[in-house]
């Protein structure tokens, strides 16, 4: 008579066991990588070189047209100002010289709750500079500035 | 019949699960090792570069500023900013003994840092209306490391002034 060794597992359950194992390990690297972007990402925000560059931005706007921006705003969720409207501001062309001078990518003016109004994509603003406005929280009133820098870099600053 | 041992299949699928496995383990000790060598050296470019950015950054904040020179100093990168209340402020790069120095704080670079780019220029523009600025200074001294290439960890200092009220139109930082 033949014996039945019943010892061991059945491939079936090995799999089921693998896969499980494997399941949790691949949601643990996901995670894990989520907070090493996170890490590197904290290096890019609110250096301190920047936030004196970007009080130079604040200056310039605090002399040339920044009450024609909080003007505009009743009617924009942000205005970008990357290429110094005439709309807006006077002295376009210092403007310009200084936004090249600064560094400057793209700059935008909104008041500081700007992350609750922004839609997930918005095809004028860049996906890293989206991904900054919506994890900087660091402003709870008031207008501000979101600058990304040419070295993909970020800062924040609150505008009187 | 002897029913020891894996069949073929058991052996393959086994395998392969493990080497899944052990690839993301693997992965995630390499990132987890390359944070902790770097993240120490990185740390300690960006703590220089705060203070650096910082001493320079306050005091022209702080103070107004009526002038600024060469030093006499002809070894050394050198300038002289002197404000209204009559206090001056030195700014010295130092390349050969990796230190800059800004007024009384003389730091040093960090282990295997060194310096790039030295410069400063003025841009004045015209037909800006009075009593605004309307010439942009720019302080560019990099500091490089070569753990972190295209990163730079140096002062870019950027001042605006009124040329009617500070007569500065060209600067020679060298």
């Amino acid at each position: 008579m033949k014996k039945i060794n019943n010892k061991g597992f059945m491939l079936v359950e090995t799999l089921v066991c693998a896969t499980f194992i494997v399941g949790i390990l691949i949601v643990v690297y996901v995670q894990f990588r989520n907070i090493d972007q996170s890490y590197e990402d904290s290096f890019k925000y609110n250096t301190v070189n920047n936030l004196y560059l970007a009080n130079q931005a604040r200056i310039y706007l605090n002399e040339n047209g920044l009450e024609n921006l909080k003007t505009a705003l009743t009617n924009n969720d942000y205005i970008d100002i990357t290429t110094c409207p005439a709309a807006y501001l006077e002295e376009v062309n210092y403007c310009k010289q200084l936004f090249l001078d600064l560094n400057i990518k793209q700059i935008i003016f909104s008041e500081y709750d700007l992350k609750d109004k922004l839609q997930e994509q918005d095809n004028n603003l860049s996906l890293e500079l989206l991904t900054f406005i919506q994890r900087v929280n660091l402003i709870d009133e008031g207008y501000v500035i979101y600058i990304e820098f040419n070295d993909d870099t970020y800062a924040i600053l609150k505008v009187f | 019949m002897n029913n020891k041992g894996f069949t073929m299949v058991e052996l393959i699928v086994s395998f392969m699960l493990t080497s899944i496995i052990v690839i993301i383990l693997v992965q995630i000790i390499i990132n987890l090792k390359e944070i902790y060598e770097y993240s120490d050296v990185k740390t300690e470019l960006l703590t220089k570069q705060a203070t650096i950015s910082n001493r320079i950054n306050e005091q022209l904040l702080n103070k107004q500023l009526s002038n600024i020179e060469e030093c006499d100093d002809i070894v050394n990168y050198c300038l002289n900013f002197m404000f209204t209340d009559g206090s001056m402020t030195k700014l010295i790069v130092d390349t050969s003994n990796q230190t800059i120095t800004i007024g009384n704080d003389k730091i040093k670079l960090a282990d295997d840092s060194y310096f790039g780019k030295i410069d400063a220029s003025i841009t004045p523009l015209a037909n800006v209306a009075e009593n605004k600025n309307d010439s942009i200074l720019k302080i560019q001294v990099d500091i490089e490391h070569d753990y972190f290439e295209d990163q730079n960890f140096g002062l870019y200092l950027v001042y605006q002034y009124d040329y009617q009220k500070m007569n500065l139109s060209y600067l020679n930082f060298g």
